[in-house]
C-alpha cells in the first residue's frame, strides 16, 4: 500500500519545499521501500525533464502573417460600417413610415380570413414583394461595399438608394392596398 | 488611455517587478489609437511565448500557429479591455490558454491507456536541414511533447504554465479561473500520471534515463 503522506511530501518537495525534500530523503534512507524509491525516482525524472524542456520559438514569418491579417481587418472595417449604418437607418425610416400601412394591411388580412382564396392571394403577393425587396436591397449593399474602397462618394450615393428603395416599396404597397397614408 | 507607471518610492523592488513594463504600456496606448507598428512591437515581443503555449497545449505546429494567430487577432480587437494593473504577458497568455482549451474541447482526443505504449516520436516536417544540435533539441522537445499529450487539457495547462512560464499556483488559478488548491491538485496528479507512464512503458527506463542523463 502506497504511503500517501510520503507521496504528498514528495510532491511538496518538487514544488520547492526544502523541508519536505529533506523529510523525503531522510525517510527513504531510514525506512527503505523499493516501491516508494522507484516512485520518487520517476517523479524526479518527470520534474527534471519538464524543467529542462525547450521553449518553442514561433515560425519565422508568423508575425508578418498576423500583421497582414490585422491590416486586412482594419481595411474591411469602413465597408462594414457603411453597410451596417445604411441598413440601420433604412430600417428605422421604413418602420416609422410603414407602421400605419402595416396596421391597415393587418386589418385587410383579418378581413380576408373569411375567404381562404383571398387570404392565400394576399399572403402570396406579400411574400413575392418581400423577396423582390430583399434581393434589391442585397444588390445595393453589395454594390456600396464594392465601391467603398475605390470611390467612397459613389458608395455613399448607392447606400442612399437603400432608404429610397424602401420608400418606393412603401408607396407601391399603398397603391396595391389602395390606402392613403 | 491605459494607466501610467507609478512613481511612488514606497513601492519596494519586489512589487515593482510585478508592475507592467512602461514600454509595453506605451505600445498598448499607441495601438489603441490605431498605431499598427506599436501592435507589431507587442507581437514580436510576445509571439514566442504565445506560440510555445499553443504548441505545448495543442501538440501540433500548424495548429499552434493557427491558434497563435487567432489569439493575437483577439488581443487586437480586445485591447481596450486590457487592465494595466496586470502584466500584459499574463493577460495575453490567459487569452491564449482559454483559446487552446476551447480548441481541445472541440477536437476529439484519444488518451492512451496505461497498458498501451507511448506514441512514437513525431517527425519534423521541414524543408531546411537543421544543425545537429538544433535537431537534438528538437527531438527532445518532441519527446517531452509526447509526454504532455498524455494529459487532459486542464492538467496539461497547469503543467505548461508552471514549468514553462514559472507562474505560481495563485497566478495559474487566476488565469484559469480556478482555485489555488485545484491547480496544486492538478499539477500533483499530472506528475503522478506521467511518472506512472514512464514506469509502465517497456524499456522506458532507457529512453527517459537517456533524456535525464543528457540534461
Amino acid at each position: 500500500m502506497a504511503d500517501e503522506q510520503l507521496r504528498q511530501q514528495m510532491q511538496e518537495a518538487l514544488d520547492g519545499d526544502l523541508d519536505a525534500q529533506q523529510l523525503v530523503l531522510e525517510t527513504l534512507r531510514t525506512k527503505p521501500d523499493e516501491r516508494e524509491s522507484r516512485h520518487w525516482d520517476s517523479l524526479l525524472q518527470v520534474d527534471t525533464l519538464l524543467q529542462s524542456a525547450p521553449f518553442e520559438r514561433a515560425p519565422a514569418k508568423m508575425a508578418l502573417r498576423i500583421m497582414a491579417k490585422i491590416t486586412e481587418q482594419v481595411k474591411a472595417q469602413p465597408r462594414e460600417d457603411i453597410s451596417a449604418l445604411a441598413m440601420t437607418l433604412s430600417i428605422a425610416l421604413v418602420t416609422v413610415v410603414m407602421m400605419p400601412m402595416l396596421m391597415a394591411a393587418s386589418w385587410l388580412v383579418l378581413n380576408s380570413l373569411a375567404s381562404a382564396e383571398l387570404l392565400s392571394e394576399v399572403i402570396q403577393q406579400t411574400v413575392f414583394l418581400l423577396v423582390i425587396l430583399i434581393e434589391t436591397l442585397q444588390k445595393l449593399i453589395e454594390e456600396s461595399q464594392n465601391l467603398a474602397s475605390e470611390n467612397p462618394e459613389a458608395a455613399a450615393m448607392v447606400a442612399a438608394l437603400i432608404p429610397l428603395t424602401l420608400l418606393g416599396f412603401v408607396e407601391y404597397l399603398e397603391e396595391l392596398l389602395d390606402l392613403d397614408i | 488611455m491605459v494607466g501610467e507607471y507609478p512613481e511612488d518610492p514606497a513601492i519596494d523592488e519586489q512589487n515593482r517587478s510585478n508592475w507592467p513594463d512602461p514600454t509595453i504600456i506605451q505600445w498598448v496606448n499607441a495601438a489603441l489609437v490605431g498605431d499598427q507598428e506599436a501592435f507589431a512591437e507587442l507581437l514580436y515581443t510576445f509571439q514566442d511565448s504565445v506560440y510555445n503555449l499553443c504548441y505545448r497545449m495543442l501538440g501540433e505546429r500548424t495548429e499552434a500557429e493557427d491558434a497563435a494567430q487567432e489569439v493575437f487577432l483577439r488581443v487586437y480587437s480586445k485591447l481596450d479591455r486590457y487592465d494595466p494593473e496586470r502584466p500584459f504577458k499574463t493577460w495575453l497568455l490567459t487569452i491564449a490558454s482559454n483559446h487552446c482549451i476551447d480548441r481541445l474541447r472541440k477536437r476529439r482526443l484519444t488518451y492512451i491507456g496505461l497498458d498501451e505504449p507511448l506514441p512514437e516520436t513525431l517527425s519534423l516536417s521541414s524543408d531546411e536541414p537543421e544543425p545537429e544540435e538544433a535537431l537534438a533539441i528538437s527531438t527532445r522537445s518532441q519527446e517531452i511533447q509526447a509526454l504532455l499529450d498524455e494529459l487532459e487539457p486542464d492538467y496539461r495547462m497547469a503543467v505548461v504554465l508552471r514549468y514553462w512560464y514559472e507562474y505560481s499556483y495563485a497566478e495559474i488559478a487566476d488565469m484559469t479561473d480556478s482555485t489555488e488548491s485545484a491547480i496544486k491538485s492538478r499539477l500533483h496528479r499530472a506528475r503522478k500520471m506521467l511518472a506512472e507512464k514512464i514506469r509502465h512503458v517497456p524499456d522506458s527506463g532507457s529512453q527517459w534515463s537517456r533524456l535525464s542523463e543528457e540534461l
